[in-house]
């Protein structure tokens, strides 16, 4: 076995510097940055070798045991002898050891390590598309922004000079603005919890409107009533008196205490206009109303009411848009890139998604994800393009199908299987500026009825979220997606626009590979038994030029192996659909124990 | 008598086997250029598997030959069975059979079979667009969109809906009748190399055959070089190593023979022998000589080596 061991061990280590030194030796090193190419270089060359790796094992496997069998073969002077059958364990352990190298090295570390040769790949075009980015976003005068793109940048490459000197003049101009007068102390006791009618019902909604009044504050008096008002139903009996209450506030409002300043005085007015435009509904107005307060002084950033308004404004604008600066940095961070699904409806309609790239984010505990260059194309039963809505960027959060009404659910095509649906914002603003606005861009037919055509800034898709993961991985294709995602897709790839065939192929090629590859070593074995070196005979050292040509024609063997394996995968699918797998692993084990009890058959003669 | 009679049994069963079983792989290979994903799979077609027994049948008939040298060294013993089953199968496989597979081939059907139109709702990508039929119309014109993924033809990661686009534009350039068939079969390009050149020595040996019984003898060389190969099972005296020697040394003669007559290996300063021997009949003057060349010095070395490794054993056995 140590025999065994060190014949294998320098066989690939010496398979491995030949890798390194064809790697090395290659010229077409694309261009990296700085630094990069000898880490770049050193990948590339463990991935020629991991690529090879099946065929390394294999010839090692089949020279080692071949050497080790002149020894043990004169013990086995019967059939099933003890001497063959303490190989065989040995034999055993070994295979499995080596099924279990390579099969990760197929499903983890070569994709990983070809992801990580993409990303290096692709790492001089960001840092400069986010360099322009940033430098089109300081001509514009968005310091923030730039400053933004000019960190993304850096986190890349964190020596590049455009970057470096776009964040030197960003925060230049950013300290400039940023100089304001300290602020003044706040009475922490008038401040509110900004979550809108969390667990809140008309009475304690008219006792807070109370307690705000007895504190003359007016706005929280007014504001608490015409909520009460707004849940109340018309048969509660507390509607009156919330009425009567936000009237009153309001007229409080109209009728302002004697002003210190005329600065006060001024915050006042603008307040009340500010405040009138929220209870009016534009929550977009509103915000950038008391955000124009909270900037133009000192006295309207620490004033109480503006920080609470504009909270309520904020978390009411959330609920229909977000905000673009929220999006800059995603594109380095997206998981899935060019994703494409359809989304199969009952009545034969389908949806085309296409989405350029998605970025999931874990925020206080919600799973949301912004997805850049979002498009959806619906088809009717007939193949007709009923509606279109595209939006350069979405932000999609995960929601639970019992917040959805009954109406709600027969209008977005919900089935009432989903556990969790994806809604979409489709509209962006921007966080300081009124004019950053992106919103989806809608095209109906003519064959919609107007009340079908509604342009709204959300967007609830009709597949659950455990689809609509699983049809992301689908767009990668097969042979990226995960072995269990692969499982769940298997026979559903129709629905979301892929072919069941293939994805069957795909699943059955991986989930075979480490019983193909078993049956191999153990019939290796065999063949090692047979062609073994003769009792006494001495190894050559010139022997020892001749053993990477095996591990060559091993490659080719393996090349033409799988091949004809997917054409016999293809033909079973069509012969027994989704019990190809079933089939094919019944099939393999049963070679897997034929070639076991032939290798335990073998004796010395 | 006996071991001739069990490697005569060997090479039919490995001929016979081997011949249905690359038959069936053929049929399904074409089977697959006419596919359409989404649409069932019909296997059978005897036209496609009559052609796949023509094409298979020589390789699988000359990797049987090969499969007797590892019989042999896998069980060690006078070599004149081997010899004899050796040489007459070589000659009846060269003189008989190869050149009914060559009269076959000529004669055989080549029925286009029509694809089916390409099926609606899926994705199928061509050079980095994405395209999706949601209806297709007996024209072959489609409704659906396209998505430029990587920028080839518009902006990256622009839709476009189809218009004007009929089904077929998408078969152009490629073997298949579906792009997704195309992608997922993904015939290894390392495979490229030896396929098509067993597609060129098996269109010259046609072409030798339709060219007189003159010209296949001159073709037939190749074989002779072939069965030589029966001398290397003594280059060394590990057996496993032998077996390697004997595959490396037939992919070494075939690539020999495939630069041969693909014109690799012309020399200026042999053009005047050149010359006087395709003026003499023989249209492939140096692979033709090379090839028996090769024959006269592996049979040599052949004979050299056997009796050097019957030496060794028997100081072996003494020494025991």
């Amino acid at each position: 076995m140590k025999k065994n061991l060190l014949i294998m061990g320098v066989y690939f280590s010496l398979t491995f510097a030949i890798c390194l030194v064809i790697s090395l030796v290659e010229k077409n090193v694309p261009e990296l940055l700085p630094g990069k190419s000898g880490s770049y270089v050193f990948v590339r060359g463990l991935l020629y070798f991991l690529n090879i790796l099946p065929a390394v094992v294999c010839s090692g496997f089949l020279i080692s045991e071949s050497i080790n069998f002149a020894t043990v073969s004169e013990k086995a002077k019967l059939k099933f002898s003890p001497a063959i059958i303490s190989q065989f364990k040995q034999i055993m352990i070994a295979s499995i050891c080596m099924v279990l190298v390579l099969t990760l090295s197929k499903e983890i570390f070569i994709p990983v390590l070809s992801a990580r040769q993409r990303s290096a790949q692709e790492a001089p075009r960001r840092v400069s598309e986010y360099v322009i980015l940033g430098q089109g976003q300081y001509l514009k005068g968005n310091y923030e922004l730039a400053h933004e793109y000019a960190r993304t940048a850096l986190t890349i490459e964190p020596r590049n000079e455009q970057a470096l000197r776009l964040i030197d003049e960003t925060e230049a101009v950013l300290q400039r603005m940023v100089e304001r007068p300290q602020k003044a102390p706040v009475d922490r006791s008038r401040e509110l919890q900004w979550e809108e009618l969390a667990g809140e019902t008309v009475t304690t909604l008219i006792e807070k409107s109370k307690a705000a009044s007895e504190k003359e504050d007016w706005f929280g008096a007014h504001y608490y009533a015409e909520m009460a008002t707004k849940i109340s139903t018309f048969r509660d009996v507390n509607v009156g008196e919330a009425k009567l209450l936000a009237s009153a506030a309001w007229n409080r409002l109209s009728i302002p205490d004697v002003m210190a300043t005329s600065e006060e005085q001024q915050l006042y007015l603008d307040k009340k206009d500010a405040y009138t435009i929220l209870m009016a509904g534009d929550n977009l107005d509103a915000y950038y109303t008391f955000l124009d307060i909270k900037n133009a002084s000192q006295l309207g950033a620490s004033d109480l009411d503006v920080k609470r308004y504009l909270g309520i404004a904020e978390s009411r604008l959330m609920r229909e848009c977000f905000f673009s600066e929220e999006t800059v940095n995603m594109k380095r961070f997206e998981t899935f890139r060019n994703v494409y699904f359809t989304i199969c409806h009952d009545s034969g309609a389908r949806d085309v998604i296409f989405i350029e790239g998605i970025t999931p984010v874990q925020e206080t505990g919600d799973r949301l994800t912004y997805l850049r260059g979002f498009n959806m194309y619906s088809y009717d039963e007939n193949g007709d393009l009923l509606r279109r809505v595209k939006t350069p960027y979405a932000k999609m959060k995960v929601t639970a199908l019992s917040t959805f009404s009954f109406q709600a659910k027969e209008n977005f095509g919900i089935k009432d299987s989903f556990k969790e649906v994806p809604t979409l914002l489709l509209k962006s603003i921007g966080k300081e500026n009124r004019d950053l606005v992106d919103g989806p861009e809608y095209w109906f037919s003519d064959k919609l009825d107007a009340a079908d055509r509604l342009e709204q800034n959300f967007l609830v898709l009709p597949i659950s979220f455990e689809n609509y993961n699983l049809a992301c991985e689908a767009a990668m294709g097969a042979d990226k997606m995960s072995l269990p995602s692969l499982l769940k897709i298997n026979s559903h790839a129709g629905e979301f626009g892929f072919s069941e065939e293939i994805y069957g192929v795909a699943l059955v090629r991986r989930m075979l590979y480490p019983l193909i590859m078993l049956i191999i070593l153990i019939l290796l074995a065999s063949i090692a038994w047979n062609y073994r070196l003769k009792s006494g005979q001495l190894f050559k050292f010139s022997w020892v030029f001749l053993l990477p040509l095996c591990a060559v024609i091993f490659y080719f063997l393996f090349e033409i192996l799988f091949f004809i394996a997917d054409l016999v995968y293809y033909a079973l699918i069509g012969f027994s659909g989704n019990l190809v797998l079933l089939l094919t692993l019944a099939g393999g084990g049963a070679l897997l124990v034929w070639f076991c009890a032939n290798f335990l058959n073998r004796t010395g003669d | 008598m006996k071991r001739l009679f069990l490697l005569a049994l060997l090479f039919v069963l490995i001929s016979v086997a081997g011949t249905a079983f690359g038959a069936f792989l053929c049929m399904m290979g074409w089977d697959l250029t006419v596919l359409v994903a989404g649409e069932t799979m019909s296997f059978f077609s005897l036209d496609f598997f009559w052609r796949g027994v023509i094409y298979s049948f020589p390789l699988v008939s000359l990797l049987a030959l090969l499969m007797l040298i590892f019989y042999q060294i896998r069980h060690p013993a006078k070599p004149m069975p081997l010899v004899i089953a050796y040489g007459v199968f070589g000659l009846l496989l060269w003189l008989v059979l190869f050149p009914l597979c060559a009269k076959a081939e000529l004669l055989a059907s080549r029925g286009i079979v029509e694809a089916e139109p390409l099926t609606t709702d899926l994705f199928r990508q061509r050079d980095g667009i994405v395209y999706y039929f949601s209806k297709v119309n007996d024209d072959g014109s489609t409704l659906g969109l396209s998505i430029d993924l990587y920028g080839k033809e518009s902006a990256a990661g622009e839709v476009k809906e189809l218009s004007d686009f009929y089904v077929n534009s998408l078969r152009v350039g490629i073997p298949y009748a579906d792009p997704i068939i195309e992608e997922a079969v993904r015939f290894p390009p390392i495979l490229q190399v030896p396929l098509s050149s067993y597609m060129l020595l098996f269109k010259k040996g046609v072409s030798a055959w339709d060219g007189g019984f003159f010209k296949w003898l001159q073709y037939a060389a190749f074989g002779l070089a072939m069965l030589s190969l029966c001398s290397v099972q003594f280059f060394t005296a590990w057996r496993l190593l032998n077996v390697f020697l004997v595959l490396l040394s037939s992919i070494l003669l075939t690539t020999l023979n495939v630069l041969g007559y693909s014109g690799k290996l012309a020399l200026q300063i042999l053009n005047p022998v050149v010359w006087k021997m395709q003026a003499a009949g023989i249209t492939d003057p140096i692979i033709f000589c090379l090839n028996i060349l090769i024959f006269i010095a592996l049979t040599i070395a052949g004979f050299i080596l056997y009796r050097v490794r019957e030496a060794e054993n028997e100081a072996g056995e003494s020494i025991v």
